[in-house]
């Protein structure tokens, strides 16, 4: 089935409220294009889900109520620092945090991926992260009697992913900085990939996929649509415009996130 | 010899040549130290890298920043999902981990999530990470911090999110009376060897004084019997650190913060991409 849409066909389903899952890692293939596109949808009260989180989330953060929560081990700038505006959204107790650790998150993933309520864990007991986690309860172990904390099964209503080359029906090739983005798209009731190229489906550069085209519902063409992050191996991450955006921080942060949002739609508007 | 080689030497001095060595986000002096181990007694070691999740065997080369995703991708004998190594891999291979908290106290709990109390924190820091879920089963852990003060070596941790080889960690022996935890704390001015008893300081950076550390530390600590002092490397190991391994002294991205990063960021990019036109 070909599942080609326009940019903004793609993303209009993702409705007010949803848990959007963002693909790649750290400053590494994250769906730019596709968190643009949800800004200029005006999309509201996002529950952000993701390994981990950068300037994407900045990104969303920049308009008021596009998100309500945020739920990752790590959100922040990698080399470039602290993610200014969450850390001030959060300080100012404007939007709230869903703490995780690459287990716990790991393991909820994989918890939802089986249909199972919940993945017992080496992790957790006897730190502060359980007093702000009350969700998550204990399980004593029917062959140890060791206890574990049992991580909640997590299964988000959207995920986002950009791709150096996907076919049609979403079968995508991913090569390196894998996240979890393969285990994001099976759980999701509703995924979207862009890509840098869209092929048929008997392109012989489709080998070793790292994307289930069953599980995408929507392909968007959209060369240079995880600037400025990286997609291997089409461009390297723009360290500089990275930087531009910490330094621009917070009085110029508007007009240089306007100027990124017009260039992120012009590279998906040239095909 | 400045604190960022300091920490990269006292690295890659517990490096051994059959370790295989996890290198975790915005951390290059754990790099640097693998890349100068390998290089200098440890020439089998292994890496598995979070920027490309990958397994590498034998990377040669320099740091770099905007490139070190080809670089991890190019050299690697395996591409995993963070998955994989997180949940399966990296528990179930005995792997080495030198870890970056912002705050740490003296039974070595780390703070990565918040300074000051976590509804309304002061700082907000960018969370938990890999770091609770490695210290509960690893024992091969070490921490080290870049800034040797009472801010950074407290006390009490404001928030505990990732558990020492203290009365917390009781809890976790829950689960059976496994060895785990961080071994050492690494600093760029002292060594302290982290006990179920409390820290030991074991060594002192030349000219500093167990008192000067004293000063400067939070946590109170025992003094070992024989306080060694740390040994300089030779010219020709530094000069490697220097010139080959980190040319663009990528590493430094560690102490600094605000302009300064800011300036050091983008002089190194020049450089880099000036010299990546030259080679292509």
């Amino acid at each position: 089935m070909n599942k080609v849409r326009s940019l903004k066909d793609a993303v209009s389903p993702v409705f007010s409220g949803a848990s959007v899952a963002i693909g790649g890692m750290l400053t590494y293939r994250r769906p730019m294009i596709l968190v643009a596109e949800l800004i200029r949808q005006r999309a509201s009260r996002l529950a952000l889900i993701g390994w981990t989180l950068g300037i994407e989330t900045e990104l969303l953060l920049n308009r008021p109520d596009v998100v309500s929560t945020i739920r990752s081990a790590y959100i922040g700038l990698d080399l470039f620092g602290m993610a200014p505006r969450f850390r001030e959204m959060v300080e100012s107790g404007r939007v709230s945090v869903i703490e995780e650790t690459e287990s716990t998150m790991g393991l909820g993933l994989r918890a939802a991926l089986q249909n199972v309520g919940f993945m017992p864990a080496r992790t957790l007991l006897g730190t502060d992260l359980m007093d702000v986690r009350p969700d998550i309860k204990r399980v004593t172990c029917p062959y140890t009697g060791e206890e574990y904390p049992a991580i909640p099964a997590l299964r988000p209503d959207v995920t986002l992913i950009h791709v150096p080359i996907c076919d049609t029906e979403g079968n995508a090739v991913i090569y390196t900085n894998r996240g979890v983005d393969r285990e994001l798209a099976l759980l999701a009731d509703y995924t979207v990939v862009s890509a840098e190229e869209v092929v048929a489906p008997d392109d012989p550069r489709l080998s070793d996929c790292g994307i289930i085209g069953r599980s995408v519902n929507a392909v968007v063409h959209a060369p240079g649509g995880a600037w400025p992050t990286s997609c291997y191996p089409a461009y390297r991450m723009d360290a500089l415009a990275l930087q531009d955006y910490v330094d621009a921080f917070p009085d110029g942060a508007d007009q240089l996130i306007e100027a990124w949002l017009t260039r992120l739609q012009e590279g998906a508007t040239i095909v | 010899m400045t604190d960022d080689e300091r920490l990269v030497f006292l690295m890659a001095e517990r490096l051994r040549p059959d370790d295989i060595v996890v290198q975790g986000i915005a951390t290059p002096m754990v790099f640097a130290a693998f890349l100068l181990a390998r290089a200098l007694h440890a020439p089998s070691l292994e890496c598995l890298f979070t920027v490309g999740n990958t397994y590498c065997q034998s990377p040669g080369g320099a740091l770099s920043l905007e490139s070190l995703e080809q670089y991890t991708t190019h050299e690697s004998l395996m591409r995993l999902g963070m998955l994989d190594i997180h949940c399966d891999t990296v528990p179930a291979l005995h792997v080495k981990e030198f870890l970056r908290p912002a705050q740490v106290d003296g039974e070595g709990n780390t703070n990565n999530v918040s300074i000051g109390p976590w509804h309304r924190p002061r700082v907000r820091l960018p969370g938990a990470v890999g770091i609770p879920d490695v210290v509960s089963f690893n024992p091969d852990v070490y921490l080290y911090v870049t800034r040797h003060d009472r801010r950074t070596l407290v006390d009490q941790v404001d928030f505990c999110s990732g558990l020492g080889v203290g009365k917390r960690s009781q809890a976790l022996n829950i689960m059976g009376k496994r060895r785990r935890g961080p071994r050492e704390l690494l600093t760029p001015r002292a060594v302290f060897r982290l006990t179920p008893h409390g820290p030991q300081l074991t060594h002192v950076a030349p000219s500093i004084s167990i008192q000067d550390i004293r000063e400067t530390t939070g946590f109170e600590f025992a003094v070992a019997g024989e306080v060694a002092e740390m040994q300089d490397p030779c010219v020709d190991a530094l000069e490697l650190l220097r010139q080959e391994i980190d040319p663009w002294g990528i590493r430094c991205l560690e102490m600094v913060s605000g302009r300064d990063r800011s300036r050091m960021i983008r002089q190194i990019v020049q450089k880099e991409r000036a010299a990546a036109t030259r080679i292509r």
